[in-house]
């Protein structure tokens, strides 16, 4: 069984999505199904191992990406056919479904004194927690003790570095808005289902004109949770950090934020967006 | 990052079996979430949890149990049992899977 642990250790190290199929049961079926048996099935569809039964391997592989996109473990019951097994059937082999995703990201865009909370708190949640800067003094593992990674590499080349899945969830706090210019326009089309960036309402607006200068469009602004982090009157930099957290909590768990402080910006910005020049009135923040 | 499979693959590189406990089935009023597992060394030591001890006593000595008879098996742990005091209420089903270095379970 070395083998397989291998296997799925080093595909979840490489965020790959898999799932798991163990016979966890079985009643009055004789011929080979034997309990603990296992059957790994990639996203791709590769299969490793058996469950005894090339009936039961073709029902496992078509149930595999329902249990992905559930990301949730279950249990199902089948007939040594393969076939789903009626309630109170009296001969069945059951099958626990368990999906293997790689566990959730936070990238935290640098490394200054917000970074540091965050990245102990991401570390409380369970994230795999990436921090990224591209001075050496700050993206040090002294300062980050609780990272998986800490990078040092220059802001552009962020998506290129670290693969932004849906999994990817991304906080903008560098130096200068340049920085988070230069992040922006690069994952504003990502599949990450959290991208917020602290700043300023003014920050924000002067970031937000830059990229539809740049040729981002407003939809992709609007996925931008910016001013960052849940309202809780947050001041300090720990403050801050729960704030944040807090929002991706929510976001993860939900689907959305409270991303109310913001709301009108994008709207405002459109006709930015809309002119073929580079804007002449924004609102006064 | 550390996964479960991590320590799976660092025992069975020992030599050693391994119990995984899972939570294939919760009934009631559990704190306990199916896919929670809870690892057993041969040396007793154990990593992970299911849920509060009350559950975790009684898992732990079927899958030392297990362990020895070098065989997975289904557990229900009754959480309904005064024994357990009011906290906890309702059923689980915990599957412990025995991880052996080279052959399949029996």
């Amino acid at each position: 069984m070395l083998p397989l642990a291998k296997h799925v250790a080093a595909a979840l190290k490489r965020r790959e999505s898999a799932v798991m199929v163990t016979v966890v049961n079985s009643r009055g079926v004789d011929n080979g199904v034997k309990l603990g048996v296992k059957l790994l099935i990639s996203a791709n569809g590769v299969s490793h191992g058996s469950l005894g039964s090339e009936e039961l391997d073709r029902a496992a592989c078509e149930q595999a990406a329902n249990t992905i996109e559930e990301g949730e473990p279950g249990l199902k019951q089948y007939l040594p056919d393969g076939t789903p097994a009626p309630r109170r059937s009296r001969a069945y082999v059951q099958l626990l479904y368990e999906p293997l995703l790689p566990p959730d990201r936070l990238v935290v865009i640098g490394a200054g004194h917000i970074a540091v909370p965050l990245h102990e708190i991401g570390r409380i949640l369970d994230f795999e927690v990436v921090v990224v800067d591209d001075r050496a003094d700050f993206a040090t593992r002294e300062r980050f003790p609780h990272a998986d990674e800490v990078l040092c590499i220059p802001f552009g080349t962020v998506p290129a570095q670290i693969a932004i899945d849906r999994t990817t969830y991304l906080v903008l706090v560098t130096r200068a808005h340049e920085h988070d210019e230069e992040v922006l326009m690069r994952v504003a089309d990502s599949p990450a289902p959290y991208i917020g960036m602290i700043g300023s309402k003014r920050r924000v607006l002067t970031v937000y004109r830059r990229l539809l200068e740049e040729g981002v469009t407003p939809e992709q602004l609007a996925r931008v949770y910016a001013p960052v982090g849940l309202a809780i009157n947050a001041r300090t930099p720990q403050e801050i950090a729960v704030a944040v957290m807090a929002e991706i909590v929510s976001v993860k768990r939900h689907g959305k934020g409270n991303h109310s402080a913001l709301r009108e910006l994008p709207r405002s910005l459109q006709t930015v967006a809309g002119a073929a020049r580079p804007p002449v009135s924004l609102p006064e923040s | 990052m550390r996964t479960v499979y991590d320590d799976v693959v660092e025992r069975l590189e020992q030599e050693e079996c391994l119990a995984v406990a899972t939570v294939i089935q919760a009934r009631g009023s559990t704190p306990q979430k199916v896919g929670a597992k809870l690892l057993v060394h041969e040396n007793g030591r154990t990593q992970g949890t299911i849920g509060g001890g009350c559950v975790e006593a009684e898992v732990w000595k079927e899958a030392t149990a297990a362990l020895r008879a070098r065989a997975s098996r289904v557990v229900e742990v009754d959480l309904n049992d005064d024994v357990m005091g009011d906290v906890c209420g309702g059923t689980l089903t915990v599957f412990i899977d025995i991880w052996q270095p080279e052959a399949t379970p029996a």
